[in-house]
Order: structure tokens, then C-alpha cells, then sequence
């Protein structure tokens, strides 16, 4: 049974870090390049004032990070793969289409990390605030990803072809970042409720509690409960439609 | 005799809405340990009907069996028991052959020693040791078709369907496989469903053959009985030292002749008198006079391309004539 499990993630994973082995700092350098440029851009056009912005900022810009992973990277990979018929491959292979999507996931993911780690720093170097790094932090970070992977996927399966699928997924982010940096007072009405339906909304409320130190367990279970929900949907969703099956 | 492999049945699959029939009302059986072929022409609708037998596409209607189990409804158990060589292996693009071969075990549960252990064995056998650390994506299409039927046979899977397996192989290499497919039939009972347009070198391997032509199933049976359906004769083939043009009398009189040439001559005979008509040219003609003299029962390939490859004769075969001579 372990092995069965470890065929099923652990080597599918190790076929697509094979794949990124030969481009990784680009990935690396994308991943974080934009994000890093953001952060900058909102402090030289000196609009934040507050503590609180700054905070806003650099949450909004993390969850950037895992959003250019999770749709974009993801949704352009899935398009691929259905375009090139690689699933032809894997659905031929006793494996579970669940476990090949999360390692491939995983295997962006890897990519968003270290872009997120330089946007706390930076973040907090240049809007002068501390940053409190907590662990609750981790596990937001991994369901956001998770929650969000559901939009690239249904981006990739639903895209003729990988370049609109890239562009679908520019526009999915634009949504996720507006999102994420706008406080929710400053929405207006109708966008606020159009912000509870994007799954980063709760991580990034939770998540910028965190960095602020004033998480409650209310507010974390709470977020990670709507996150797990969206990434039990995002599951259910690659059942039902990764088909590898053609009809 | 013990049930089939596969049991299929009215299989129907249309594209375009209904205005392509890809596979139309096919039936087949393939039986255990048996090594099947199917035959047929670009497009005839070979490749549509395999890819409905791994479960890779879903057919419109008809039943599949396999093993007794439908997977026209749920295909998902399929790769435990079939393994499937298909199109170029873009999936493993970027890794190199041995990773490739390796990792295709380790999916099919093997451990990772057994997994490099078995992948070390087909690397020899199939001469891609050499490149074992090249990037499959960098090699050639041969190599490509080779690297794709290691990853086919790692984990040794009871039932084989392969699709094309010899394409763009050089004729050692050709050699190679056929062997080595029949050495898993003979030794480990593999069921084998082969796909190829390359008859001539099936026929040596096949025992049982499909042929398949606008989608429907036009012709099943074994090589030998199929070659009764069609032009039974018995093909001489003569070359001589010097002109034939002494001996066309006699030879007219055996049979029908269907080419002449400055030096060669090929009959037509029918079976019943073949013995006669070769008794008679040995003492006639005299091997003396004949610098080859050649006795040829008809092919799968003459069958194939009267029955439905006619498309296809001149790619397939270094004697072109041979099936239009027939008709």
C-alpha cells in the first residue's frame, strides 16, 4: 500500500521535476519576479500609508506568488499535456489522476516558495514593519495553492489550446490579485461578493492576521475549512473531468 | 478452450458527430497467449479500435470484455493487466531512456530495484544501453519507438496491445523485437495484440489475424486460413541464363503466365497440378538452364492487398505485382 502510494506521488512528482530540472531558474525567476516587482511598484507610487497596507500588500502579494504556480503554471501545463496527449501515458499506467495532478502541482509549487519567502523579506524591508512568522502561516500557503489549483485546472481542461489557456489564466490572477491587495472595505458591494467566492480571499485574511499576530483560532479554522472545501471541490472537479478518457 | 482475453462486440465509434465511422460493428475475440494481428490499411480504423481496448477512448456503442469485465462504462482497472505502446512518448520527453523505462516500472508498482533491474535487461536487449543517459526527446524516431516498447514491457503485464511496434526500425532491430515478443508469449503466456502494416514480417509472427478496412472487420482467421479465401495458386518464378523465350510454349502449357522478361518468367499454377508442373520444368527446362528457380505458396500479403490493402501495395512491398496479378 505504501508502495502503491509512493509509485502514484512520489514518481509522477519525480517525472515533472525531471521536466523543470532543465529551466528552473526561469521558473524561479517568473514565480517571484512578478510579485517581487508589485511589492515595489506600490511602494514607489507611495500610495501605502498604514501598517495595515503594508500588510494587505505583501499578503496580497504572496498569494500572487501562489497563484502564478496554481493557475498559471498549472492551467498552461494541463493544456499542454491534453494538446501533446501525454495523459495518453498516465492513463494507461495503473495510477489515480488525483495524486498525478497534486504532484504536479507540488512540482510548481516547489517554485513558489522561495518567491514567497522574498516578498516577507523584502515586504517587510520596505515598508519598515515587522512581519510575525508564524506556522500558521504553512498551512494556509499550502491550501491557498491547493484551493486555487481548482481555477487552473478548469482553465487548462476548458482551453483549446496552451496559449489561451495562459491567457485565461493571466486574467483568473488579475482577479485573484485585485482581490487580494483591495481591503474589503474598499470594495465595492457587488466585487465584495464576488470576493467570497474566490478561494485566496480566506487565505488572505487569515493570512494577514497571521503575519500581523493577531490570528484567532476562530478565524483559522474558519479559513481552513473554506480552503479545504474548495480544494475537496478542486479534487472532485479532476475526477470528474481530467479526461484522459476521450469520449 | 479457456475463455478470451477480449470479447468485443458491435463495437461502433463515429468522430465528427456521427459522419466519421472509425470502427463500425467490429467483432473480435482474442484468445490467451495468442499473438493477434490486425491488418489494415492507413485509416482503416486500427488504431481507433486499440485505443477503445486500453480504455483510452470511449466507444459509442458495443460491448468490450475483458476478461469477462465490461470497461466500455469503467476502464480505470485496465492498466493493472494491459500494458499499451501507442503514438511518440511525449510524456517522457524529458527524461533520460533510463528514467524513462525505470519510472514506467516504478508506476506499474515495481520496487526500484526490481524496476532498474528490469530496465537495465531491456536497455541491453533492445541496444539503447548506449544512450541510457541521453534525454529521450533528443533521440531518433527509431529510438523513440524502442524506448516505448521498454516502457510497454517493464512490469511484464499479461496482456500487450502494440501499435505499430516495429515502425521506423531498421531491419536488425525488427528482427530483435519480433523475437523477443515471441520469446514472452512462448515463456511467460503474454497475451499480444499487434497493429502494423508491416505483413510480411506479421506473418512470421502472428497466429491469428484481423483485417480491418473502413472500419469494418472484413476478414479473421489464421494466416493459412485466410490464404484459402483468396487466389490459392501456386507462384513459379524462373531466371534464366539466357532468354526464356524457347521454353513460354511449355510453360503456357502449366499454367498462366503473368510476367516475362529478358530472363525471368513467373507462372501461375494451379494447386492440384503444381507437383506435375514443376516435375515437368525440372526435366524440361533443366535446372542447367535456370539460374534461380523459385516456389512460392501465396502470402498473408497477397491476402491483405486483395482483401483490403490495395491502397497500400506499392508502399508495402518490393514486388508490386504480385497481388494484381492475382486479380
Amino acid at each position: 500500500m505504501r508502495r502503491a502510494i509512493a509509485a502514484q506521488f512520489w514518481v509522477p512528482l519525480l517525472m515533472q521535476l525531471a521536466r523543470v530540472r532543465l529551466s528552473w531558474r526561469q521558473y524561479l525567476i517568473v514565480s517571484s519576479a512578478m510579485p517581487l516587482g508589485i511589492v515595489l511598484l506600490l511602494r514607489l507610487a507611495g500610495s501605502v500609508t498604514t501598517r495595515d497596507d503594508a500588510v494587505q500588500i505583501i499578503t496580497g502579494n504572496v498569494v500572487l506568488a501562489i497563484a502564478i504556480t496554481a493557475i498559471s503554471m498549472l492551467a498552461q501545463r494541463i493544456a499542454w499535456m491534453k494538446a501533446q496527449r501525454v495523459f495518453d501515458y498516465y492513463a494507461t499506467m495503473p495510477i489515480s489522476r488525483v495524486l498525478l495532478l497534486l504532484a504536479i502541482l507540488t512540482s510548481f509549487f516547489i517554485f513558489a516558495l522561495p518567491g514567497i519567502a522574498a516578498i516577507l523579506v523584502v515586504g517587510a524591508l520596505l515598508y519598515h514593519v515587522s512581519l510575525v512568522l508564524s506556522w500558521t502561516l504553512l498551512p494556509l500557503i499550502a491550501g491557498c495553492g491547493l484551493a486555487l489549483a481548482g481555477i487552473g485546472v478548469a482553465i487548462g481542461l476548458a482551453a483549446p489550446d496552451e496559449q489561451l489557456a495562459g491567457l485565461f489564466a493571466n486574467l483568473a490572477m488579475m482577479a485573484v490579485l485585485f482581490l487580494a491587495i483591495i481591503p474589503p472595505d474598499r470594495l465595492p458591494q457587488g466585487i465584495t461578493t464576488i470576493a467570497w467566492i474566490i478561494p485566496s480571499t480566506y487565505a488572505v485574511n487569515a493570512m494577514r492576521a497571521s503575519l500581523e499576530g493577531t490570528l484567532s483560532w476562530g478565524t483559522f479554522g474558519i479559513s481552513l475549512l473554506a480552503l479545504a472545501a474548495f480544494s475537496v471541490a478542486f479534487l472532485l472537479l479532476v475526477r470528474r473531468q481530467l479526461a484522459w478518457r476521450q469520449e | 478452450m479457456s475463455s478470451p482475453v477480449y470479447h468485443i462486440e458491435k463495437l461502433t465509434k463515429t468522430y465528427n458527430g456521427g459522419r466519421i465511422v472509425a470502427n463500425d460493428a467490429i467483432d473480435l475475440e482474442v484468445r490467451p497467449g495468442e499473438l493477434f494481428g490486425l491488418l489494415g490499411p492507413n485509416g482503416a480504423g486500427k488504431s481507433t479500435l486499440v485505443r477503445q481496448m486500453v480504455g483510452l477512448l470511449k466507444p459509442d456503442s458495443g460491448t468490450i470484455l475483458l476478461h469477462g469485465r465490461d470497461i466500455t462504462r469503467d476502464a480505470s482497472w485496465v492498466p493493472r493487466i494491459v500494458s499499451f505502446l501507442g503514438q511518440k512518448p511525449v510524456a517522457l520527453f524529458d527524461l533520460t531512456v533510463r528514467e524513462a523505462i525505470e519510472f514506467s516500472g516504478r508506476l506499474r508498482h515495481l520496487s526500484m530495484a526490481e524496476a532498474r533491474r528490469q530496465a537495465a535487461a531491456l536497455m541491453d536487449e533492445f541496444v539503447l544501453s548506449s544512450c541510457a543517459d541521453q534525454l529521450v526527446a533528443r533521440l531518433s524516431g527509431g529510438e523513440h519507438r524502442l524506448v516505448g516498447l521498454a516502457v510497454a514491457l517493464i512490469g511484464h503485464l499479461p496482456v500487450l496491445i502494440l501499435d505499430e511496434p516495429t515502425n521506423e526500425l531498421d531491419p536488425a532491430m525488427r528482427r530483435v523485437v519480433w523475437a523477443h515478443l515471441q520469446r514472452l508469449q512462448r515463456e511467460e503466456g503474454a497475451t499480444i495484440v499487434l497493429v502494423t502494416h508491416n505483413v510480411l514480417e506479421a506473418e512470421q509472427v502472428v497466429e491469428r489475424v484481423a483485417i480491418i478496412r473502413n472500419g469494418r472487420r472484413i476478414a479473421l482467421g489464421t494466416p493459412g486460413e485466410l490464404k484459402a479465401l483468396v487466389d490459392r495458386r501456386i507462384r513459379l518464378e524462373l531466371l534464366f541464363h539466357q532468354s526464356p523465350q524457347d521454353c513460354l510454349g511449355l510453360l503456357r502449357q502449366l499454367g498462366t503466365i503473368t510476367e516475362v522478361s529478358a530472363s525471368r518468367c513467373v507462372l501461375l499454377v494451379e494447386r492440384e497440378h503444381a507437383q506435375r508442373a514443376i516435375d515437368r520444368i525440372l526435366a524440361e527446362v533443366t535446372l542447367e538452364a535456370l539460374d534461380d528457380f523459385r516456389i512460392l505458396t501465396p502470402s498473408l500479403e497477397d491476402v491483405y492487398l486483395q482483401l483490403g490493402g490495395r491502397e497500400r501495395a506499392t508502399a508495402l512491398t518490393a514486388t508490386p505485382a504480385v497481388g494484381e496479378t492475382y486479380a
